[in-house]
């Protein structure tokens, strides 16, 4: 058994209560344009249970990814997080525990890709001062 | 995920699949993160980017392909930054938080360290995408195309298609490009151009697209920069009827070519206005993170001078991109002018239900085709008050 800490039941328990109606914005894929931005068309054509099933799904990965926060600029920089949140982020979760508590049964598997093959998994070099997330095959 | 804070909530990227999110802060929290401060006043609606969420950096001018329409108007003897200057632009997007860098030019393929920048870029914890013309791509170039989350091949169309957008028939090396980069396990996607004459094949094109490997299309519209920008611009655009067939043909696509993810750029939502299903779901369209203008807001560009610009086709601002993440951004005047249109639009911008996710359709069409920034003019709403629905 690890002795590794485990995260506060408290977050477990929150990533749960993580749902569609939270997302206001879901927009998939990369894209690729250099010069305009583009945006995923097809989905509007999708029906409501399907479209929701998306919504869905990107909850339930969201739950599972580790946390990096970035920016915040100079001009409206935000305070530092606070330290709740620091210790949710960076403590370790027991994959077992956090996903009982945070995936429902019926949950759907994350999207695949309306593509085909997906980019070579790749390992993120060592970013400025944080620490190395796995960049999986990103399959848009 | 990377998490970037906004006072309504959060932007989420998530890492294992490839999607952009927007949070409230009841789903942040949920998720155990929290603003602090930044979430002590009112959240209130929408989910606008205090700084651009996708940057495209020119990192170089130079290209041979010389196409018509460039609208960098790259040439073989552009200009190519040296590594380190990209990267230190890099190093301000990730100060700003920006997503997604996408790589463009000219050709950026003629770099020989494209992969070492894609690598810098990653290493900085932006994901990077690129475009490429496809032209003269060997086993290197596609080697250190595989550093890329994806990339896009431009591809209007087989033989005639692609020489009626670009001058010449480059579209034997575009297809080989997307077989090839596809054989290799790169996302593959394509760029295609809408122009009057391409608009009729854009079915079959896809599909040629789809069959060689690539599995998301990006429709453009022309737009009046660089060498576009000039009179021939007004007999290549899009036809009234062709602006109003948009959204008919975005549903013929998606049941011809389920497997194959379309997209539509900013420039193109207006077209979307007349969609009577479409142009009643603009709640819809917001939740899908359908982006018409967002140039100075979630999009900005670089020019190999480290300038910044609203988006790829509009005119510098004052501000280098060192400014992203500073009070630059907020405050420059050309930047401003780009939000201040959606904000408080004339008719019939101001009537119409796509209004906020529209945002005025395409300035750079405006400006050429009004003299100003304004309602999208070739937008078929803007047509039929205007009174020209049926002109070409």
């Amino acid at each position: 058994m690890s002795d590794a800490p485990k995260n506060p039941p408290a977050r477990d328990a929150n990533a749960a209560r993580l749902r569609p109606e939270h997302v206001r914005v879901l927009r998939l894929g990369h894209g690729a344009n250099c010069s305009s931005v583009g945006s995923v068309v097809d989905t509007l054509f999708l029906g409501a249970v399907a479209g929701g099933a998306v919504f869905a799904a990107i909850c339930a990965a969201m739950r599972d990814e580790p946390v990096r926060v970035v920016g915040g600029g100079d001009a409206d920089a935000p305070t530092a997080p606070s330290a709740k949140s620091a210790a949710a982020v960076d403590a370790p979760t027991p994959p077992s525990a956090k996903n009982a508590a945070a995936v429902d049964a019926d949950t759907p598997t994350p999207p695949s890709a309306k593509s085909g093959a997906a980019a070579e998994a790749a390992t993120e070099p060592e970013g400025p001062g944080g620490d190395t997330p796995a960049v999986d095959g990103e399959a848009p | 995920m990377i998490v970037r804070y906004e006072p309504w909530g959060a932007w989420v990227k998530l890492e294992r699949e490839a999607a952009l999110v927007a949070i409230d802060r009841d789903g942040a929290r949920a998720l155990g993160l929290d603003a602090g401060a930044l979430w002590d006043a009112p959240a209130g609606a929408g989910a606008p980017p205090s700084r651009p969420l996708e940057v495209h950096v020119a990192v170089t001018s130079r290209c041979a392909a010389g196409c018509e329409g460039c609208y960098l108007d790259a040439r073989p003897d552009g200009i190519e930054p040296p590594r380190a200057e990209i990267e230190r632009r890099f190093d301000a997007l990730a100060k700003a938080g920006v997503f997604t860098v996408a790589f463009g030019g000219g050709e950026p393929t003629l770099r020989d360290d494209l992969g070492a920048l894609a690598d810098a870029a990653l290493a900085r914890g932006l994901t990077p995408v690129v475009t490429t013309s496809g032209l003269g791509l060997g086993d290197r170039k596609i080697a250190q195309l595989t550093r890329f989350a994806q990339v896009n091949v431009s591809y209007d169309g087989p033989g005639e298609a692609y020489a009626n957008v670009r001058g010449f028939d480059g579209a034997a090396q575009a297809e080989a490009a997307i077989a090839r980069l596809a054989a290799a396990g790169v996302t593959v996607g394509v760029n295609v151009v809408l122009t009057r004459a391409t608009f009729d094949h854009v079915e079959a094109t896809l599909a040629r697209a789809f069959e060689l490997g690539a599995r998301e299309a990006q429709l453009l519209r022309y737009k009046p920069a660089g060498r576009a920008k000039n009179l021939d611009y007004l007999a290549r655009r899009l036809s009234p009827a062709q602006g109003r067939g948009l959204g008919a043909l975005l549903r013929s696509l998606s049941r011809a070519l389920p497997d194959l993810r379309v997209r539509i750029d900013c420039a193109l939502v207006p077209f979307l206005s007349v969609d009577p299903d479409v142009a009643s779901r603009p709640d819809e369209l917001a939740r899908w993170g359908v982006f018409g203008c967002e140039a100075g807001s979630a999009l900005a560009a670089t020019r190999v001078d480290g300038r910044v610009l609203p988006c790829s086709f509009a005119d510098a601002t004052a501000i280098d991109v060192s400014e992203l993440s500073g009070a630059g951004w907020l405050e420059d005047a050309a930047l401003e002018a780009f939000r201040a249109f959606p904000a408080s639009p004339p008719e019939p911008c101001a009537s119409c239900t796509l209004r906020g996710v529209c945002r005025g359709g395409c300035k750079i069409v405006s400006r050429f085709v009004d003299g100003r920034v304004g309602p999208d003019p070739e937008c078929p709403r803007v047509l039929d008050v205007r009174g020209g629905g049926d002109a070409s």
